[in-house]
């Protein structure tokens, strides 16, 4: 006996097919459940949309629920050109949705051979390499006879079979959690399952999305959280789809210092996310300014969400080191959106951002501060919506630099968030610095994924023209602990403070 | 027991198209039955069979879902049966042909 590799076909929707292990499997239906709204009818219109677009494979939409019309005004809200893509050849619509003028009459035993031949047909006319039929609860309020109904659905799925299409086929469920579907015939149309779930938790909605089973192929397992975002659908996020999926340039950006540009060896990555964590007052809302400055001076629009300081407070303190935020608004390169945290939940935050993003199309996006908002969601609502705006900002293809307090004035305990860590590109820190009785400022970067760049401990100092880092301590041990001491074989009694540091 | 009501208008003409798949044992007996049927409108009868095979365009301008399908086209409002209608009591029932007199039963002198 020779096992035969099943292969895959990708559906284009961005993390689906990383919990898909490669897509769904070639040739074969998968089912998807789900309970009224949990979005099955969107993944099985983008399926067909994504086939189209990004891999020239015509689809068939095959309806029983809601007629063609409705499925294209439901697309085109998020982005989908269906018409378009019929006029192209490329998507043909097979009606069998329920009409009242359309009502039937039974008498006497009947089977689908018409409904066969219309699919076989709109498959054979378009070339057809995706199928999705929406859905089979609606075949059982059309027709109520139930055992011709399965006998024939069994039909339908043997038809996609033979004709080699990769097909979705959804089904409704009446709960979330419980048996995959209410007819009794679910499970064996398909021998794929996938679960959509939209579950009230913690008074808010949650939308996950679960492979079920997927016979004789890998897929993760457990509950993926997703969104429903224009112009992209149904987004699956998943922590490995960030740093597998997302495609990353190497073209690198000016941070808005000199400094730091060098200190990363020529600048931020373009498509990257970028943390800066330390205490208050550090200068974490100066080098969100300074981000801002670097990306306009270089024509580059920045979009700051603010929910710390008011826009004004922003405005003020931005004066304050000489940089004319009211200027770069006018001139169309700057965009800032404060928020109390406590105004809406994290899921809207998060859509609210996606929003304003959408709009606003911009280069660079901060966001300050990522601990506002911390306080305002349990730890596994902000863990999801963290995996959830990082990989939207993934998915933009901008630079992002977030801000996140530590919790101590001095040192350690500092990148508290051990969930963002891992989602970032770069993380930098800023931090107080004791020496010899006089607070100072320390930064360094202490992570820059995909290049060299300086691990020194660098003095910085804050004045009316901003931020300027300096050269690196010296002959000091412990900063980041939070107890500096100078190091002993290198000091001696007399030494001045002013050893510790290089010239200038 | 049927009984003639005076205000039911006697069916005078009646239009019928038959939608089927090949010349199956099915699509036979749907056409035998509806002539049979037929017989007791007072006036012409036109039945077409549409063979879908033929004209696979039909059943999508038409929303055919299922086979055998019957459309009686008059006397309006249309009206659609799905089966084999090897039922005659439902048959008549659906396409409401009752209205002519009931030779089929025996009646009572």
């Amino acid at each position: 006996m020779t096992l035969t590799q099943i292969s895959r076909m990708a559906t284009g929707c961005p993390g689906l097919d990383h919990v898909l292990a490669g897509g769904l499997p070639e040739g074969r239906s998968t089912l998807v459940s789900g309970t009224a709204g949990s979005g099955k009818t969107v993944l099985g219109l983008q399926f067909l949309h994504d086939g189209v677009r990004d891999y020239d494979q015509p689809g068939v939409f095959l309806t029983f629920e809601e007629r063609p019309e409705q499925l294209r005004a439901n697309a085109a809200s998020l982005g989908f050109d269906i018409a378009g893509m019929e006029a192209e050849g490329k998507w043909l619509f097979v009606d069998a949705s329920y009409n009242a003028d359309r009502d039937e009459q039974q008498v006497g035993p009947f089977d689908f051979g018409a409904l066969l031949l219309r699919l076989r047909h709109a498959v054979q006319t378009v070339g057809a390499q995706r199928v999705t039929l929406d859905s089979i609860g609606a075949v059982f309020t059309r027709y109520q006879d139930a055992t011709t109904v399965r006998r024939e659905l069994m039909r339908v799925t043997e038809l996609l079979r033979e004709l080699g299409v990769t097909a979705i086929v959804t089904s409704e469920r009446a709960e979330e959690y419980g048996q995959i579907g209410k007819h009794g015939v679910e499970e064996f149309v398909c021998d794929n399952v996938m679960v959509l779930r939209n579950a009230l938790e913690e008074e808010t909605r949650r939308r996950t999305i679960e492979v079920l089973k997927m016979r004789g192929v890998d897929h993760l397992t457990g509950e993926f959280p997703f969104t429903i975002v224009p112009k992209s659908g149904i987004v699956v996020i998943t922590l490995e789809d960030t740093a597998l999926n997302a495609p990353s340039a190497d073209e690198r950006i000016h941070s808005g210092l000199q400094e730091l540009d060098e200190m990363c060896n020529g600048g931020m990555f373009r498509d990257s996310i970028n943390l800066v964590s330390g205490a208050t007052g550090t200068g974490k809302t100066l080098l969100v300014s300074e981000f801002t400055r670097g990306g306009a001076s270089r024509g580059e629009r920045s979009l700051i969400f603010s929910f710390e300081e008011s826009r004004s407070q922003l405005f003020r303190n931005a004066a304050g080191w000489g940089m004319d935020f009211a200027g770069l608004e006018a001139e169309g390169l700057l965009k800032v959106e404060a928020a109390y945290p406590e105004v809406r939940s994290l899921e809207d935050h998060l859509v609210q951002i996606k929003r304003v993003v959408e709009e606003y199309q911009p280069h660079r996006i901060a966001i300050d501060s990522l601990s506002a908002l911390e306080r305002i969601a349990p730890e596994r609502s902000y863990r999801e919506f963290l995996i959830g705006l990082t990989a939207y900002i993934k998915h933009c293809q901008v630079a992002a630099l977030l801000t996140s307090s530590a919790r101590n004035l001095l040192g350690a305990t500092s990148v508290t968030d051990a969930h963002i860590s891992t989602l970032t590109d770069m993380i930098m820190l800023l931090r107080y610095v004791e020496i010899g009785g006089a607070v100072r400022r320390g930064f360094m970067v202490l992570k820059l994924r995909g290049s060299t760049h300086d691990k020194q401990i660098h003095e910085f100092v804050i004045g009316s023209n901003g931020m300027k880092i300096g050269a690196p301590f010296r002959d000091v041990t412990g900063i980041l602990a939070g107890s500096p001491q100078r190091v002993a074989a290198l000091s001696e009694e007399y030494h001045d403070m002013s050893y510790m540091f290089d010239g200038d | 027991m049927m009984e003639y009501s005076p205000d039911i208008v006697p069916l005078r003409r009646a239009h019928f198209q038959i939608f089927v798949l090949g010349r199956t044992p099915a699509a036979i007996l749907v056409e035998q039955q509806l002539r049979r049927a037929c017989r007791r409108v007072r006036g012409p009868v036109t039945i077409e069979v549409i063979d879908l095979f033929e004209h696979p365009e039909i059943a999508e301008e038409r929303d055919i879902v299922a086979t055998p399908m019957v459309l009686r086209l008059h006397p309006t409002p249309q009206v659609r049966v799905v089966g084999d209608l090897s039922d005659p009591a439902a048959l008549v029932a659906a396409f409401d042909l009752n209205d002519t007199a009931d030779d089929s039963q025996g009646d009572t002198p």
